[in-house]
């Protein structure tokens, strides 16, 4: 399991740290901690990727699933301040593209 | 229940056993069931037994090393006749058990056994408790065992049809190597779990290779589905590619069609798609987003190929853009899936690597091979697959 700190700052923009590795193994739980939050009104999220160690295909697609749903729901998934590792992943599947990685938790919604 | 006469019930129960195809990682499960079924009624062993021909055995035992025996010897046998639980308070009174050599040395007094069925109703299997004092099951711990049969009948089929999908999934994978002259081009599929959610593909059409290597999202049976879905879809594009339409067509024509069953799917697919013309290796290709294939030149260089182009089932309106390159004789080309990057000293600078890797190999095969051997030693927790296209030197 993973652990999640989840918070909403002032401006109703839920923020969502995963922390460790998000896998095969933790995404199920990233992903229902994320729709949860789009199911009670927060469809503006931002994922703090700072301190999530690794990324692999599952946990992409929890993120990507988000978006999705956040999107639908009028808002939209953003992600900040990913690691070197995760970067990595994002850069060879061109999903960087679609999740463009911010360099602040705050800006994210702003830049 | 399945009834009939006794022989031809006996024949059928028996095919249902061999159907059922022991394997270690089933084993697993069963033994589970037995470990917990022996601390929770504190007997001295439990055993799942499965009845095969005129032998018993044992694919899971907690408390005991349990070798086959003969089948006449065991309780088992009476249970799966009676086709219903069986409780027997002291064997040594019972005058079906008496005489059996486990009863007769004292090891057993106590037995109870659930026959475990499969779909169609065949006697597969037994859950058992042995204990070597005399013992009754009150009517909570009665209830508790069939709750554990339960769980044990569901570890013996359920891996079964995983044992099915399994060999399913291996069989869609090509078979044999393709060695067209002047080329050799093979490729390696090894899933984490009994499934996954790699493929490739191969086959020649009118002198052009048509190569796909594939990475659905996830692994296990949810990815493999969707998988054989995008093979299929990828495989009807080969003639239009070999008659030389753009791949980057071929591909926007595929991900849309697909696009429905991976949005409800929640699923995504990265893929390289690629044709090489065997006649002069002039290669066109379409990256998406799996980003991971490099050529390795003859004349030392090193060239990775990628893209701007999205994985399939992320956004509708996505297109993809053919690319092209040559492949000269003694120039080697590998694809492969992100599994492998686990297995590498430095994943963030794998084109070093991997090109070592490439060169190092005498062969397409020896090259697979190594890749089987690094997986066997990294034990990955990725599928990990590798397609590979070496044209040989002049």
């Amino acid at each position: 399991m993973i652990e999640i700190d989840v918070t909403t700052d002032s401006q109703g923009i839920g923020v969502v740290v995963p922390k460790g590795r998000l896998t095969m193994v933790s995404a199920p739980q990233v992903r229902s901690t994320l729709e949860q939050l789009v199911d009670a009104g927060t469809a503006r999220i931002v994922v703090d990727l700072a301190e999530t160690t690794f990324l692999d295909s599952s946990g992409l697609g929890a993120l990507i699933s988000a978006l999705k749903t956040a999107r639908k729901a009028g808002g939209d998934l953003r992600i900040a301040r990913p690691t070197e590792a995760v970067l990595t992943v994002l850069r060879l599947t061109n999903l960087d593209k679609v999740l463009r990685p911010r360099d602040t938790v705050e800006g994210a919604f702003y830049v | 229940m399945v009834t009939g006469t006794p022989p031809a019930r006996e024949e059928r129960r028996q095919r249902a056993v061999e159907g059922l195809l022991l394997t270690s990682e089933r084993d697993e499960g069963l033994a589970r069931v037995t470990r917990v079924a022996r601390l929770l009624f504190d007997v001295r062993f439990s055993t799942v037994t499965v009845l095969d021909g005129d032998r018993a055995v044992f694919p899971a035992a907690a408390g005991i090393t349990a070798e086959p025996m003969p089948r006449r010897q065991t309780f088992c046998h009476t249970t799966g006749e009676l086709d219903e639980t069986l409780y027997v308070a002291d064997a040594r009174r019972d005058p079906r058990f008496a005489d059996l050599d486990l009863v007769a040395s004292g090891q057993v007094v106590f037995y109870a056994g659930v026959p475990l069925h499969d779909g169609h109703g065949n006697v597969v299997g037994t859950l058992c408790l042995f204990d070597d004092r005399e013992r009754e099951l009150d009517h909570e711990q009665r209830r508790a065992l069939a709750d554990l049969a339960h769980w044990a009948q569901s570890e013996l089929t359920a891996s079964t049809e995983m044992a099915a999908a399994e060999r399913v999934q291996a069989s869609m994978l090509p078979s044999a190597p393709l060695s067209p002259e002047g080329w050799q081009i093979s490729g390696v599929c090894l899933p984490a779990l009994a499934v996954g959610g790699d493929f490739f593909d191969h086959g020649v059409t009118d002198g052009v290779a048509d190569l796909v290597l594939g990475d659905v999202m996830g692994k296990g049976t949810g990815a493999a589905l969707v998988g054989a879905g995008v093979r299929a879809a990828m495989r009807g594009t080969r003639a239009a590619v070999a008659a030389g339409v753009d791949l980057g067509v071929t591909s926007t024509q595929v991900a849309r069609a697909l696009l429905p069953d991976l949005e409800s799917t929640g699923a995504f697919v990265t893929l390289l798609h690629l044709a090489i013309d065997l006649d002069d290796g002039w290669t066109r290709f379409v990256d998406a987003g799996l980003g991971l294939a490099l050529v390795a030149r003859a004349d030392g260089g090193v060239e990775t190929l990628g893209s701007e182009d999205l994985p399939f089932g992320i956004v509708v309106e996505a297109h993809w853009t053919e690319q092209r390159l040559s492949l000269a004789p003694g120039d080697r080309l590998v694809v492969f899936s992100d599994g492998l990057l686990d297995l590498l000293e430095d994943d963030h600078e794998w084109a070093g690597e991997i090109a070592a890797l490439v060169r190092e190999a005498a062969s397409v095969d020896d090259l697979l091979q190594r890749v089987v051997t690094l997986t066997q030693e990294g034990a990955p927790n990725d599928d990990v697959t590798v397609l590979a296209a070496f044209r040989e030197p002049a």
